[in-house]
Parts: C-alpha cells; structure tokens; sequence
C-alpha cells in the first residue's frame, strides 16, 4: 500500500512541477517574438506587398535547414555568460540573438533603456543607476539601448557590425567565409530585434530599472510584472494582426532602423503603464502617485484616463482599438483601497496590443536589414558563345554605399529550375565564355535566369529569353556619317539627341535627330544645316534625311522609306551658286528580318554623297510576329536593337 | 541506500512514470505553426522553489503575529513608499484572514526572480508577489 502511494506521489509530484514550469509555454519570449518578426516579414515578403516588393526578385528561407557556423552564448550569467562555436540555421541565430542581447545580464541591463521623452543623448537608464553611480558603486554608462544596439564599438553584435557583415558576405569569393559573416549578421539582426522587442516593453522606455537582484548589496530594482508574466506568455494565442494602422504606416514608410525603434518607444511610452509609473486621479478622485520618478512623473497615460471596472476592479483603456486592462487595484483591505499594480491579466491584456506591433517593427527592421541588389543578364549569345551580366546594388539609407558583389551567378534553366553553369561575377559584373551545348535544353520561351546567394538570401534575375519581351524602350540608333560615329540610345516615343562630328568638315551634330514611334511605324527624322567657311566663299550645305520604317508583323518583314534631300551652294561676291543638290528617296518593301541584320545598299538614294544605308536590329520574337500580334507593344523585346547605318561618302571624294 | 521494494524508490519510479507520459504526450513545438520549421532553444529554468517556499513561510508567520513593522521590513525596498501605508492600514482581522487564507495558497507563477502566490478569502481570489533580491532571499512586492 505504502509503495503504491509512494509511486502516486512521485506521478504528482512531477505533474506539479511541470505545471508550474511550463504553465505558459516554454518559449523565452525574446526568441519567441524574433521567431514571429521572421514568420511576419514571410508573410508580407511571400504576399509582395509594398513596400516589401522591392524585394520581389528574391527568395528568402530563413527557416530553411541550412546550418551557419558562428559563436554562440550558450548559458546565460549575471556577469561572464558562455560561449561555444555553433551552426545554427538563420531563424535560429535570429532567434539565439533576441536571447544573446541580454548577456551577460547586468552588463546589458544597464544598456538596454530608452526614454523617448528625453532628449537625444540622454535616454539611457537613470533610475537606481545614477544614484550608485554617485556612490562609486558603478560606472554609469550614459548608453541608450538605441544607441548601444545601432553602433555602439563596445557591442559587437549591433546593427551596423551585421551590415557590414552582410557586405563582407556580399564581397568575398571564400564561401566558408561567407557562411561565417552571415551567422554573424544573424545573430547581429536578431540582438537588434531584441531592442526592438524592448522598444515595446513598458519598463524599458519609461526609465523603470527591474533587476531583481543587488549587487554588493545595493539594489537595481523589483522585478518588473509584466516582463516577469509575458516571458512565459504562448505567443501562439496572440493575434498579430492586430496593429496600429499609423504606427503600421510609419514603420512601413519608415527607411532608417532608428526612425522605427524610436516610434515603438514613443508609442509604447505614452499608452502603459509600468508597476511603478502609475500616476494620475483615481476613480475616486485621489491623486496616486509613482513610486519612481515622483517629482517629475510620466504625463502618459493617466489613470483618469481609464474608465474603472468594478467586476474585475480594474483600469481600463481603449488603446489602437482594443480594450486594455491597465492596472489593479484589488485589495483585502476595507479601508485602504491600495497601490494599483500589473498583475498576469493587465500583462497578458497589454500584451495583446503591444505585441503586435513590436512583430510588425521587427518584421520591417528584417526589410531594412535586407540590401537591395538586382541581378541582370544583359547579353547572351550562344552563337557567339557568352553570356554578360551584372549584380547591381541599389544604395538606401541604410546601406549608402554601393555594394561591388564578388562570388559565384548561378545560371540556371528557368523551365526544370536547374543550374546550367555558374560564372564568376567581379566587381558587380558577370562576362563569361559558354558552350553551346550548355544551354541545348533550354526552353527559351521561359529563359534563363542569374542568381546570387547569401545566405537564406537569394535573388534572381529576370528570366532572359534571348529576346526579352516587352515595349521596345530602347532603341540604338548609329549613324555612319563620314566614318563619324554619332551613337544614340532612344526611348521610343521621346525625342532624343545625338552628337558626334563629321570628320573634318562638319560641325559638330546636336540636337538634331528624332525617333517616334506610332503604332508599328518607327519614323526617324534628321536635320541639320551646316556652314562654314572657306577661304573667303561661304558654303552652306543642308540635309534632311527622313526615314520611315514599317513594321510588318504578319510578313515578318519590314518596309523601309527613306528620303534624303542635301544641298551645298556657295556663295560668292554676292551670288549664290548650288554646288550640289540631292532630293531623292527610296523605298523597299517586305525586307525580310532577321535576328541580326538586314543589310541595305541603297546607292540612288542620295546620290554620291550616300552610300549606303544598313538596317538590322533584332530582338523579334519569330513565332510570335506568326500570330500578328503588334510587334512594338508585345513581341519586341525591351532592348530590342534597330540599328540604322548611313554612310556617306567623304567630301574628298 | 535506495534498496529496491522502499517507499522512496516507488516515489522515484512514479516521477520517471509521469516524466515518461509527459513526454509521450505533450505537445511539441512542431505542433506549433509559428516553429514548425525551427527549433527554439529550452529555456534554462533556475527556480529557487527553496528560497520561495521560505519566503512564503515566513509572510505567513508574520501575518498571523499581526507584525506590521516586520512585513515592512519584509518588502522590496521599491515599493516600501507605497506598501508601509498600505501594511499600516490593515486591521489585525484583516491581516489574520489573509494570514489563514494565506495557509491554504498555491504557487501559481515562478520565475529566477518572481514569484506568485494566490489565496482565496470568501471566494475571492488576491495574489502575493515575491521577489528575489539577493541569492536566495525573497521579499514581497504585494499582497
């Protein structure tokens, strides 16, 4: 009988203590809300939505398996906590960062304040600290958990340590290297978000010192209720949806990490209470006073503010639409209505809106915290058997200076999603030799793509279909002109200018050429008018050369018009004379095209002076010009390339 | 010392028997969709029960001597302002049914540095908060 209650009380005995320690989950809850920043920037990055759709090119699985080497702090202590050599995968570094921050703790609990009503400079912790600092009993360290978590040199894991570890990530050839800078950067964003998460815990942002514990006997604090009851909170019962539409729309807006972190601060500070800031009239009229800070208190909130329950005998708010309980004041006591306090039902309450927003900051530090790159092929031949590219980094105000990418471009067949080859980018830029036979499979109605990885982070080009598709944007016009380059890139539909010079007789060319585009007809238009003068006669020559080029989807041709009229007279004692006079044109229908060049001698069309015109472009999708959709606005590619050549002859001829 | 067929050891065998259906049955994390793909490390719980059943005690004991200025003494230094009036104000009935209430309470919440006890006095539930403010020395928050 005896064994067998023996036996029951042991059962319940293990029952009680699991009770009691796992009664709220046992998720630290500074992993825990790092492990929602990261489920959160997903969800919003999967959905694309703005402004997360800068990062639409990318692929981002920070919960992948993959393993990253690093150091990691693996028991927590008051003064020197332990570290050992660790591969985590990036959500875990993410999260073992909100929980490293803290350690060792009270080195980072003099660090990790930040009053947003102070002013700049002087938002570190004051309470209990600046009196043992008069005391000698500690160095008070003037740091503000903003300020200690950007760049401050005595936290290696701080913000900008992660970004440059990123671009060391971004810069390196050495893989294994890369591997280890991205553990780092990790484990650097999931400490900032711990600052973040602290942003929106009341104590922290209203100056309210919580270490339980003294040191050599002098205190730093009580413990603090509601960090004490939300670190055991389920995070799974919080509904994270639930956020400020302003405070949702500034961190969205927001460009900087410090613009974020400070908006957490101000709003958390000016809604909740801590145990120990609780001011104002109460609901019978009697002034309740903090225990901290009473000769200057926190003017926000006010219980006054707070409509009183009489069922739960509690303080409540509307805060960003939800009901908050505030704070109690539930007493055995018939003559003293007691202090108020923050017990688990005001915490989890609070919780409820707090949360919230501190997983929709984090989730938009993580898009900060993501440089924007983008990834391109520009050419690829396998006729001529290479493919060029290039890995382009787009500054911001975090990241202000440009990226040069080193490391490996995968190439990879968009249709089976394989990689074909992989190229060395330098520098940001991508040229390679390819083998033909490479690229034998390739579906090119889907393409090819370039990508880069860096850690969970990969980005990806737009697919290259040999001919991209698209609006014809951009157009190269070269004009031959008396073996005179005159280059122009043109955007169709705007009138643009090109320059160069003629050899040695001509002025030099501006603001004279123009292409327009009007449904499948491309019309380039030139004039000049040119003098100078020579050995006492003046000469005048002038030229208008009208081009009209028409796109024939159905014949998969195009019809070609020119016109050219030129004229040279010179002018002596008075009297003009014509030297020489053009006014001709040309015309040629269904000239087939083809992805290189049609190549065009049209000998009549200015007399002697012209000699040849040469037209050749490609950028044509063939098997959609069969199906006659308009050329310009869907089969052409974006850079797709018409190239006209004139050719003159030299004057000397 | 532990002899098989003693009582103790029974004790011992129903702890590892409910230690072994805990584990069977709980859920895991990967029940949880916010970690289904990563783990979370275990929290390292360091709970001084010892220093805590102390505490409680000897507020216990206090309460029902009716010590006003011991309970004071007994408080967090922080909140000793707000608390001493607070303790001044019960009447020696009062603190004697908080202090029989108080026989009958339950740790509900425990941290390394927090801790709560409720106790019901005529159906009503009132909690007692304790913190640790030095290695193994517990004092009240409130109660």
């Amino acid at each position: 009988m005896k064994k067998g209650i023996s036996f029951i009380m042991g059962a319940l005995f293990t029952l009680v203590v699991y009770a009691v320690i796992s009664g709220y989950g046992n998720t630290v809850i500074h992993r825990g809300l790092n492990g929602m920043m990261i489920n959160k920037f997903e969800s919003y990055f999967i959905n694309g939505l703005a402004p997360f759709d800068r990062l639409k090119n990318y692929n981002i699985l920070l919960k992948s398996s993959r393993e990253y080497p690093g150091e990691a702090i693996t028991k927590a202590d008051y003064f020197d906590a332990k570290t050992s050599q660790e591969k985590f995968t990036a959500a875990k570094w993410i999260q073992e960062g909100g929980f490293s921050a803290d350690e060792p703790e009270i080195f980072a609990s003099f660090r990790h304040f930040y009053d947003p009503l102070e002013p700049a400079g002087e938002r570190y912790l004051k309470n209990h600290l600046d009196e043992l600092d008069a005391k000698g009993i500690v160095n008070q360290p003037k740091i503000d958990h903003l300020n200690w978590a950007l760049d401050h040199p005595m936290h290696e894991y701080n913000w900008k340590n992660g970004k440059t570890a990123i671009i060391s990530a971004l810069s390196t050839f050495d893989e294994e290297f890369r591997d280890h800078e991205m553990a780092f950067a990790y484990r650097a964003l999931g400490e900032t978000l711990h600052m973040i998460a602290d942003m929106g815990c009341p104590a922290h942002v209203r100056d309210d010192a919580h270490a339980s514990k003294s040191i050599a006997g002098y205190k730093l604090g009580s413990p603090d209720a509601y960090e004490e009851y939300s670190e055991f909170f389920n995070l799974s019962n919080f509904d994270i949806t639930l956020v400020d539409p302003t405070l949702k729309t500034s961190f969205q807006s927001a460009e900087t990490l410090s613009e974020i972190a400070h908006k957490l601060a101000v709003y958390t500070n000016a809604n909740f209470f801590t145990g120990q800031t609780i001011y104002g009239y109460d609901k019978d009229g009697d002034l309740v006073e903090p225990i901290i800070h009473a000769d200057d208190p926190y003017e926000q909130p006010r219980l006054g503010d707070c409509t009183y329950d009489l069922v739960t005998l509690s303080y409540n708010k509307t805060i960003s639409g939800q009901t908050v309980m505030m704070c109690k004041d539930h007493y055995y006591s018939r003559f003293y209505k007691g202090y108020p306090y923050i017990d688990r039902d005001c915490a989890e309450s609070q919780a409820r809106v707090l949360f919230p927003q501190i997983v929709e900051a984090g989730a938009n530090v993580i898009r900060l915290f993501t440089p924007q790159l983008e990834v391109k092929i520009s050419e690829f031949s396998d006729e001529d058997k290479f493919i060029k590219g290039l890995v382009k980094h787009l500054p911001d105000k975090e990241y202000n200076r440009e990226i040069k990418y080193n490391g490996k471009v995968n190439i990879v067949d968009v249709k089976s999603g394989k990689p074909i080859i992989w190229v060395e980018c330098i520098d940001g830029e991508f040229e390679a030799e390819i083998r033909r036979w490479d690229f034998r499979n390739v579906d090119w109605k889907k393409g090819i793509t370039a990508e880069i990885q860096f850690g969970s982070f990969t980005v990806k080009s737009n697919p290259y279909l040999n001919i991209e598709r698209g609006l014809v944007e951009n157009i190269d016009i070269e004009l031959r002109m008396d073996e005179a380059l005159v280059q122009i890139k043109h955007d169709a539909g705007t009138v643009e200018t090109f320059k160069g010079y003629n050899a040695k007789y001509y002025q030099p060319y501006d603001n004279r050429g123009a292409l327009t585009q009007s449904g499948n007809s491309l019309t380039f238009v030139y004039n000049e008018t040119d003098t100078y003068e020579d050995a006492g006669s003046n000469k005048v020559n002038e030229a208008n050369i009208n081009i009209n080029i028409n796109l024939n989807p159905a014949k998969n041709s195009l019809s070609f018009t020119a016109s050219n009229f030129y004229k040279t007279t010179k002018t002596f004692a008075g009297e003009t004379e014509i030297q020489h006079q053009t006014n001709e044109s040309a015309s040629h229908d269904n000239v087939p095209m083809t992805e290189s060049s049609g190549n065009y001698e049209i000998y009549e069309l200015t007399g002697k002076r012209v000699e040849e015109v040469m037209v050749s472009y490609h950028g044509i999708d063939h098997e959609l010009w069969d199906k006659e959709e308009t050329l310009l606005n869907n089969n052409c590619g974006k850079d797709a390339k018409l190239r006209i050549t004139i050719r003159y002859a030299t004057d000397e001829e | 010392m532990f002899k098989p067929g003693k009582p103790s050891v029974f004790f011992l065998y129903g702890m590892f028997f409910m230690s072994m259906l805990l584990i069977l049955f709980q859920c895991t994390k990967s029940d949880d969709p916010l970690f289904d793909q990563y783990k979370t490390t275990e929290l390292e719980l360091n709970i001084d029960y010892a220093g805590i059943k102390k505490a409680g005690n000897e507020t216990e004991a206090l309460l029902l001597q009716g010590d006003v200025d011991a309970l004071n003494e007994n408080l967090v230094d922080d909140v000793q302002s707000v608390y001493k009036q607070q303790n001044a104000m019960y009447s020696s009935e009062e603190l004697t049914a908080i202090a029989n209430a108080f026989k009958k309470r339950k740790l509900v919440f425990a941290t390394e540095d927090f801790a709560e006890y409720s106790y019901k006095i005529d159906g009503t539930e009132y909690t007692l908060t304790l913190g640790q403010v030095e290695e193994g020395v517990w004092k009240i928050i409130r109660y």
